[in-house]
């Protein structure tokens, strides 16, 4: 069962993983799909 | 590899909706004399009454100009009706500010049909596929039960999985569960829970099912690179298959079909977690960049250029997509290939737990017993036993 768990717990440290690391490279809907002339906030 | 899954389901996909019209009577030719070709009472009742209309009098008729219009030409007057024409047909030479393809479609006219296939046919089908899945499992249950190991456990155990084995299924399955439930809740939400539960609650659900089918997603590829790699060499095709099913894995009646480390059952499952399973991966990665990794339009020229469509009685399959439309088919793709593999995985799930005793003690510990592995891979048993006979001999030191 601890395999189990170990991959688990691996799937929520790649998803939180990508989630950090895909907005810091500027992969954001936000970053990507908008300019200058869009305000978003 | 890839591409020609994606070749081979995207035929599947496009033949269902594209011979299903050709069955449909031909509408007789609308007389449109009176109008000048423009649209007649005749087309605007069609229309209301459902039954399909041929466009092309219009969406072909575009850039034409005032003057050919009775009476606008002398005064000069421009026609307003052209340019909303080649709007609602995007034909219209437009210019946005960002510059990009995306922006420069205002009207997108295969958004419907892709709104009315995803509520209709894909949530239909999809829904009943899997219920029917779990009702013939079921059914399959109360009529053979439990397949039970013959005799008595014999006390000794076999190492099935290592743990890196076991551990990488895991990631592959725990992934796979949770975008399995999210890309349900994204889909069947608005239909099930937002009339009964709520709006809101609906809301938060699909707010949270975005964030982790998004991420998730990742460990799900991860985790399908990782089972490709430990166990393609042993889900090779060989005779032994052959029999397996011949006996129909053992399932029907009593005897046990030899088998080595995956029988023939399982190597179905293998390939297909690994086809469908890239399939999805291919147009999640599509979807998760959009518009940026466009799929349809490059893989319908290449089916184009094989004559597929035409081997199947149709049109050339269109090669130029709206950039909405390309997101469009690879959402439908994506959850198409989900709900086969879903009805698959339900399966494994099944028999893997209570269909089959000792089954998951192969992924819980790892460890199963011998007379069960006689029983269900006996030629892998055979291959161990021969292993660790030749163990102490290789491990007894000179003296």
């Amino acid at each position: 069962m601890k395999a189990m768990l170990m991959g688990f717990a691996a799937m929520v440290v790649i998803a939180t993983g990508a989630w950090y690391a895909l907005g810091q490279a500027g992969f954001s809907s936000s970053e990507v799909h908008s300019g200058a002339n869009v305000r978003l906030d | 590899m890839i591409r020609h899954l994606l070749v081979l389901l995207t035929v599947i996909l496009l033949a269902a909706p594209v011979t299903a019209p050709a069955q449909e009577t031909v509408s007789p030719q609308i007389d449109r004399s009176a109008t000048g070709g423009a649209q007649t009472l005749e087309d605007i009742l069609r229309r209301q009454r459902g039954e399909k209309v041929d466009e092309r009098f219009r969406s072909d008729n575009i850039g034409g100009d005032a003057t050919s219009a009775p009476g606008l030409g002398p005064l000069g007057g421009a026609s307003d009706p052209e340019l909303w024409r080649a709007l609602r047909f995007n034909k219209a030479d437009v210019s946005v500010s960002t510059g990009d393809d995306v922006a420069k479609v205002l009207v997108q006219d295969g958004g419907m049909r892709w709104y009315h296939f995803r509520k209709g046919p894909l949530a239909t089908y999809g829904g009943w596929l899997l219920l029917g899945t779990i009702g013939a499992l079921l059914l399959f249950y109360l009529l053979r039960g439990r397949i039970r190991l013959d005799g008595t456990p014999s006390g000794r155990t076999v190492t099935r999985f290592e743990a890196f084995e076991r551990f990488a299924h895991w990631l592959l399955a725990g992934s796979f569960v949770l975008l399995a439930l999210t890309g349900l809740l994204t889909l069947f939400g608005r239909m099930f829970i937002a009339p009964h539960l709520g709006k809101e609650l609906n809301a938060t659900l699909l707010t949270a099912s975005k964030f982790i089918h998004n991420n998730v997603a990742w460990a799900f590829i991860v985790g399908l690179v990782l089972v490709l790699v430990l166990w393609v060499r042993h889900n090779i095709p060989n005779r032994t298959d052959l029999t397996w099913f011949a006996q129909a894995g053992g399932i029907i009646g009593n005897k046990h079909p030899p088998a080595k480390k995956f029988n023939g059952g399982q190597k179905i499952i293998f390939w297909s977690v690994i086809l469908l399973g890239a399939s999805i991966s291919v147009s999640g990665l599509s979807l998760l960049f959009p518009f940026q990794l466009p799929l349809f339009a490059a893989s319908f020229g290449h089916l184009n250029d094989l004559g597929v469509p035409a081997l199947l009685g149709m049109d050339p399959l269109p090669v130029a997509l709206a950039p909405q439309e390309e997101m469009q088919l690879a959402q439908l793709w994506h959850a198409i290939v989900g709900f086969v593999l879903m009805a698959i995985i339900i399966a494994h799930i099944y028999i893997g737990t209570i269909g089959m005793e000792g089954a998951f003690d192969a992924m819980g510990t790892g460890e199963v017993d011998e007379v069960w592995a006689h029983q269900h891979h006996s030629l892998w048993l055979d291959e161990v036993k021969a292993k660790e006979a030749e163990a102490p001999k290789a491990a007894t030191p000179a003296e």
